[in-house]
């Protein structure tokens, strides 16, 4: 079975690649749009095309439903009839994927699954990423703030760290934004910016 | 009223300007709705996330929404559309190379396409197999004595990609939406060859879709969502309105174009937001079209699942509640 899979993020890609690696007799190859497998890759015929939602080629894929002289093998899409929740579970996971008219659901299900696995991970790592710089940027914005009120104030770490959590709990904000709020004051009232 | 935000979806095309309005100029807030309103890169994402309950509503393809009723490409979803969002806009663009080709040449396209070498074929590029611009191009061809899929070759490719694979020379014509058609033209990359608003005036384009059983379980929700959409429909259709429509427009969240490409498609794509809201018969036609192009076999079942889909009942509700406020 050979597996085409497209999605405009290689490192997403390259996951669901490897994931594939387990499912055998396979063949699998990845490319960033559906056009460029034409280019990159002519002569690779796929059973299974397996494509990222976020990729704008999903509507020319759909076309091939229609089969036509270059492509003579009809294009459907996967929805495995068997298990009720199956294609809104891949759609919300961000994939979807087709295959040629004929191929048995189970021999398809396992990629379908691994692809929609590895598009989580992914969503989840990114998800993670994204707070962890979230909450680098507030520590640093924070380490800011303390260091000023430490300053300006007299106060002591300890002590500057327990006002900067007062004002963030009055104010019902995170101590990050608040922080970033003191810092900016402290800057204008300085004539360092505005 | 339920409070939780409604999630809709949309491509972006001048079309999605009623959408957009409603957002941006307070019609859904002053009706009380929070509303979501997210891009989508792809009508095949839209139908999709629709049926599976991803969103609420959507900008769509009328076409396609029957299509998904007739469950074809995609399983069968009970989709809706209780008003449309404009009529006008899709045209066909020929490159200016295939022009001078046609004008050179005695038998016109059809002999054009003869003469071309196995493996290259004229290539025509539409925006999805149940469109308005699909109907159109194959009305079209027909009328040049030319099959679509036997004498050219047409492909489907997203409406951004358009101008810019008609200007590369990758296509040798294009069937799109506004303002794509324009994009092509004013780069001297093509010539319009027919228009949806001169071949087809009544022919609606773009609908406002949603499921049937989400409908029936937010009837208060969609009632509110029609007003809004009416009231953004008329506010969009003011000429007055029009510079504002298009400063809006270009915005990256949205179109993301020149203001003044968009400026002028306002005003010289035939594309209105306020016409044909409730039609009701168009899909039967457009019904006719896909057993034309033998997408479906005419049928029955096909008929009655074509006189549910506009849904002008909902939308007079809405419209007659605005009149009396």
């Amino acid at each position: 079975m050979r597996v085409l899979v497209v999605d405009p993020d290689p490192a997403r890609a390259a996951l669901v690649v490897a994931g594939l690696d387990d499912i055998d007799p396979l063949e699998v190859r990845s490319v960033l749009t559906f056009e460029a497998a034409h280019g990159d890759i002519p002569g690779f015929a796929p059973d299974v095309i397996v494509i990222a939602c976020d990729s704008p080629d999903r509507d020319t894929l759909e076309n091939l439903r229609v089969a036509n002289v270059h492509n003579p093998r009809p294009v459907v899409m996967f929805v495995d009839r068997s298990t009720p929740g199956l294609a809104e579970a891949a759609i919300g996971a961000g994939v979807a994927a087709y295959v040629v008219d004929g191929l048995s659901p189970k021999r398809v299900r396992p990629v379908l699954d691994v692809a929609m696995s590895r598009f989580q991970v992914m969503q989840q790592l990114r998800t993670d990423l994204a707070k962890a710089q979230a909450d680098l940027a507030a520590r640093k914005s924070i380490d800011r703030a303390k260091g000023l009120l430490m300053r300006e104030r007299k106060l002591d770490e300890e002590a500057a760290y327990q006002l900067l959590r007062k004002l963030a709990m009055d104010s019902g904000r995170p101590i990050g934004a608040v922080a970033d709020d003191l810092v900016a004051y402290a800057e204008v009232l300085k004539g360092k910016r505005v | 009223m339920r409070a939780s935000v409604v999630r809709l979806g949309f491509i972006p095309l001048l079309d999605c300007a009623v959408l957009a309005v409603a957002q941006t100029q307070g019609f859904f807030v002053e009706e009380g709705l929070g509303v979501e309103l997210r891009p989508e890169p792809s009508w095949a994402n839209i139908r999709d996330k629709l049926s599976a309950g991803l969103i609420d509503g959507a900008h769509a393809l009328a076409p396609l929404v029957l299509a998904s009723r007739l469950g074809l490409g995609a399983p069968a979803a009970d989709l809706i559309a209780p008003m449309a969002l404009n009529r006008g806009g899709a045209a066909i663009t020929i490159s200016t190379a295939l022009t001078s080709e046609i004008e050179r040449t005695a038998g016109g396209l059809k002999a054009v396409a003869a003469a071309r070498p196995a493996g290259q074929p004229v290539t025509f590029g539409v925006v999805f197999p149940f469109s308005l611009h699909s109907h159109l191009l194959r009305h079209w061809l027909c009328s040049q004595g030319v099959e679509a899929g036997h004498d050219v070759r047409v492909i489907v490719a997203p409406p951004p990609q358009m101008a810019a694979r008609l200007i590369a020379g990758e296509l040798d014509g294009i069937s799109v939406g506004a303002p794509w058609n324009r994009a092509a033209i004013e780069a001297g990359a093509g010539v319009e060859a027919a228009t949806a608003a001169q071949t087809f005036p009544r022919a609606i384009d773009k609908v406002f879709a949603v499921r049937s059983d989400w409908a029936d379980t937010n009837p208060e929700v969609l009632q509110a969502l029609l007003r809004a959409l009416i009231r953004a429909a008329r506010w969009a259709d003011a000429p007055e309105h029009r510079e504002d429509l298009a400063a809006l427009l270009a915005d990256p969240a949205y179109l993301g174009q020149p203001q003044a490409l968009i400026h002028r498609a306002l005003e010289g794509d035939g594309v209105s937001f306020t016409a044909a809201q409730a039609d009701g018969p168009s899909a039967r036609w457009m019904l006719a079209d896909m057993i034309d192009a033998r997408q479906v076999e005419a049928s029955e079942a096909a008929s009655s699942l074509a006189d549910a889909m506009m849904r002008p009942d909902l939308y007079t509700q809405a419209r007659a509640s605005l009149d009396m406020s």
